[in-house]
């Protein structure tokens, strides 16, 4: 099983999305549990990519072509995964806040995680305050991601903070906060828990809080 | 030993890369217009939309899709401007934008500084701003200034103004701004005015022109279709500029980037010439390649050169003045 998971870590590395697959419906098939197959096989995968990526050996095209081999391979244990297991390292609620229809960060932010082993929710752009507040009740996230590039819609981030403050949920989440004109000062003055200056530090300031 | 003249000669004069045969051009222009004709932009305002409609575009208001016909985007190229005077508080300062005339400007819309007093990594202010002006000011190099900076220590509904405060009475070149909104841009023509002598003066004598960026792919936001509404109703120049990340928010090839680039800023023509037909109007870029290791803009890369020369070239094309990012 070992070897298995092993093959199916360097076609993932590859990315070769039918192989991924067909493995992990072997290993299936061979009695591994779903839960071992997303950790030893496409998270470890992933893990490599990472490193890579962080290195600059791999481009973001091949870490997306990564990330498809892990979705395609997730289709097929999603339905055997417990939801908990699911959910992985952690579930990151994520969105571009009000005003602001600037997504490439975020959905770089937001491949990064889930190829760390995070589950995504992705709730897009000119998301306001109000339906922040919604889906972390809704969604109950262990943290929420908030992007923003524009200047003007930054004052939208203390915003949302506050409106968790004033739901009584602040305290049920962690919450990051990125994009270019955003900094470290402005996260620690608006009430907010991280800051990721790049999706690669967004993934490793994320796995911190929950660790 | 003695030589006579001659009877009439062609001269060549200066460089230029010469990306593209007029037959290439064609291509990428033909594509262009495929694309706004099936695809269409995305504009995202109420106003902007029944403009496009009442012009023979085809709109669908759930979507905000508007789609362009081959012929209303032609006569848009038509009908703007080739020719446009960017002045200066000082006339001696003015810049006019015709053929293949080149300016420099500074490139724009910085939010960080490195103090260059105590070297420090800092947000800038709106003294930055102030300073900035002055700077290009000084500077022969620079032809028009572009706000560099911007006010991080006012408050975000009205920075644009602060912006304007702050530049406007440091520098007697053109100057070129992003003015956040429509509402905000009508008071920034007011303080223009204030400074000339009345709006009919602004009209001889534009000081300030506006910038506005899509979004790449084929998007203008509600604040980037008021921008190109009000500057066309008001008489001033609006420079829709885009800044599509080969790779990144348009194609990885760079001629299919440059076909998205192109739909973008057509579209931003094409509303500004069916609010006033003639509108000023300039055919703007920062688009470049994205860098595909980092997840970076590469503002100064090869890709980014190759595309400034093919817009530039685009826009000749297409008889409109141009203004490219540098490096």
């Amino acid at each position: 099983m070992e070897e298995l998971f092993e093959k199916m870590a360097e076609v993932l590395i590859a990315g070769k999305e039918a192989e991924v697959k067909s493995l992990a419906q072997e290993a299936l098939d061979k009695g591994a549990a779903a839960r071992d197959i997303l950790d030893k096989g496409l998270l470890a995968g992933m893990d490599v990519v990472g490193q890579r990526f962080k290195a600059g050996d791999m481009f973001i095209p091949e870490v997306l072509l990564c990330a498809r081999c892990m979705h395609g391979a997730m289709d097929i244990l999603k339905p055997l995964l417990s939801e908990a297991d699911a959910a992985g390292v952690g579930t990151y609620l994520i969105g571009t806040v009000e005003g602001d229809l600037h997504d490439i960060g975020k959905n770089l932010v937001s491949m990064m995680l889930e190829g760390a082993g995070f589950q995504v929710i992705d709730l897009g752009t000119n998301i306001t305050a109000q339906q922040f507040v919604e889906a972390v009740k809704e969604h109950k996230p262990d943290i929420l991601g908030l992007s923003a590039l524009l200047t003007t819609t930054m004052p939208r981030m203390e915003e949302t903070i506050q409106a968790l403050k004033e739901a009584g949920i602040r305290d049920q989440v962690k919450i990051m906060a990125g994009g270019a004109p955003v900094t470290q000062d402005f996260i620690e003055k608006i009430g907010g828990d991280a800051y990721g200056a790049n999706a690669a530090s967004a993934v490793e300031k994320a796995k911190e809080l929950l660790a | 030993m003695k030589r006579n003249l001659y009877a009439g000669k062609s001269h060549s004069g200066g460089l230029g890369l010469k990306l593209f045969t007029d037959e290439e051009l064609e291509e990428i222009h033909l594509a262009t217009l495929e694309v706004l004709e099936k695809t269409g932009l995305s504009f995202d305002d109420e106003e902007a939309l029944e403009i496009l409609d009442g012009g023979g575009a085809i709109i669908d208001k759930k979507t905000r899709i508007a789609k362009l016909p081959p012929y209303l985007v032609e006569d848009s190229i038509r009908s703007a401007p080739s020719k446009l005077l960017l002045a200066g508080r000082n006339p001696e300062r003015d810049f006019v934008m015709e053929s293949n005339r080149v300016g420099f400007t500074n490139f724009g819309e910085g939010v960080f500084i490195i103090d260059p007093y105590t070297g420090e990594y800092r947000e800038t202010t709106k003294a930055d701003v102030a300073s900035s002006a002055l700077l290009a000011d000084y500077l022969d190099e620079i032809d028009v200034y572009e706000r560099a900076v911007g006010a991080s220590d006012v408050p975000p509904e009205s920075v644009q103004l602060h912006n304007a405060e702050a530049w406007l009475p440091n520098t007697s070149k053109h100057g070129f701004m992003g003015p956040g909104n429509g509402y905000l841009l009508k008071k920034i023509v007011e303080m223009a005015a204030a400074i000339v002598g009345g709006k009919d003066k602004l009209q001889e004598r534009p000081i300030v022109s506006f910038i506005t960026c899509p979004i790449s792919p084929l998007q203008l936001v509600k604040e980037s279709c008021e921008i190109i509404i009000e500057s066309a109703r008001v008489g001033l120049t609006c420079n829709v500029l885009s800044m599509a990340m080969a790779g990144g928010s348009s194609p990885v090839t760079l001629a299919g980037t440059l076909v998205d680039h192109n739909a973008e800023i057509l579209g931003g023509l094409v509303l500004s010439q069916l609010t006033r037909k003639g509108s000023k109007f300039i055919y703007g870029s920062s688009t470049t390649a994205m860098d595909l290791r980092l997840a970076a803009a590469s503002v100064g890369s090869p890709e980014c050169a190759l595309i400034n020369a093919a817009v530039a070239h685009m826009a000749t094309y297409y008889l409109l003045p141009s203004w490219v990012a540098g490096g």
